[in-house]
């Protein structure tokens, strides 16, 4: 008996590194093929929800000009009707 | 000074001032005539005839040169404008030139009167120009830029729901709302306001009244909207 398992001993090891090695790189997986890649994880970005965009700086920038320009046509109008409002006060020129 | 002068001296200034011109000089510099009776001298009349197509004639010719230079009239107001000031003006310098050769004080004084009866300068020539301005820079400026403006405030929110918060959508509901009041206080304000005549003013000096309330109205709604504007764009930015 002792000379038997001192014969098969070393024929062991290596059998053992090569299962070690097929279980670190996936390829002892069920269904994993010659040629197959490994289906990846799936990402982990898939599972999370992305943050409501911020309003670009050009619309933000046209409807900021937007409402400058009208700022200064309401300006120049205000005016305008003030002068009306004095010379309403004309009764007679 | 009396009022009916002081106060037509006083709206000549306002109204060229705010058309961006300087006041006419005659407000710091004219005397003070009487104003011309049945009883004043061929005289009495000429001087206050003198000051008074002076005075219009300084306010047209500064409103002529305002009117031609803004960007904010329609093409098709600033013709009828320009039309209008340069006819008072024309008979401003007719008048000016007849009145003081007159040798007649009848005549004169029927001439006087004509300075205000027959063209109304300031009450309607100067008074609907600045009406037709107020409702033009509103329907060709403001107004525009506003609905603009909700339009893409509007596709902001459309893009980004969670931006709406339900206080700016009222407040985008508002602006929207003031812009349409907008709209229509000003339609057709502009050419209405143009379409008076002194002889129509003659008959009823109201009859600018209500055009001019509807511009100051729509003013009142646009500022609002602008406002409504900004506030957002704040809450957004």
């Amino acid at each position: 008996m002792t000379g038997i398992r001192a014969a098969r001993a070393p024929r062991l090891v290596p059998v053992a590194v090569v299962a070690l090695i097929l279980a670190l790189t996936g390829c002892s997986r069920l269904g994993t093929s010659a040629g197959e890649a490994p289906t990846p994880a799936p990402p982990a970005a898939a599972t999370t929800t992305s943050a409501p965009a911020a309003p670009d700086a050009a619309t933000l920038g046209s409807i900021s000009s937007d409402l400058g320009s009208a700022g200064t046509a309401n300006t120049e109008a205000d005016s305008n009707a003030t002068a009306s409002d004095q010379a309403a006060q004309n009764d007679n020129g | 000074m009396s009022r009916s002068l002081a106060v037509a001296a006083t709206v000549g200034a306002i109204v060229l001032g705010s058309v961006g011109v300087a006041a006419p000089a005659f407000a710091a510099t004219t005397t003070d005539p009487p104003k011309p009776t049945n009883h004043s001298t061929l005289s009495q009349i000429q001087a206050a005839a003198a000051i008074q197509t002076a005075n219009r004639i300084t306010a047209l010719n500064a409103g002529i040169t305002k009117v031609n230079s803004t960007a904010r009239l329609t093409a098709p107001d600033k013709s009828t404008i320009l039309g209008t000031l340069n006819g008072d003006l024309s008979g401003m310098k007719t008048l000016h030139s007849k009145i003081a050769a007159d040798t007649d004080a009848t005549v004169a004084l029927a001439d006087y009167r004509s300075i205000y009866n027959k063209y109304r300068v300031y009450a309607v020539g100067l008074h609907q120009s600045s009406i037709a301005a107020t409702a033009d820079g509103l329907t060709g400026t403001a107004i525009p830029k506003l609905q603009s403006a909700a339009l893409k405030i509007s596709a902001l929110f459309a893009a980004d729901p969670l931006k709406a918060t339900p206080a700016l959508q009222a407040q985008l509901a508002d602006m929207q709302a003031k812009t349409a009041d907008a709209v229509s206080k000003t339609s057709g304000l502009a050419a209405g306001a143009l379409a008076v005549t002194p002889a129509a003013y003659n008959a009823n000096h109201a009859v600018l009244v209500d055009l001019r309330a509807a511009a100051r109205d729509a003013l009142a709604d646009s500022k609002a909207a602008a406002e409504d504007g900004k506030a957002i764009l704040a809450a957004i930015s």
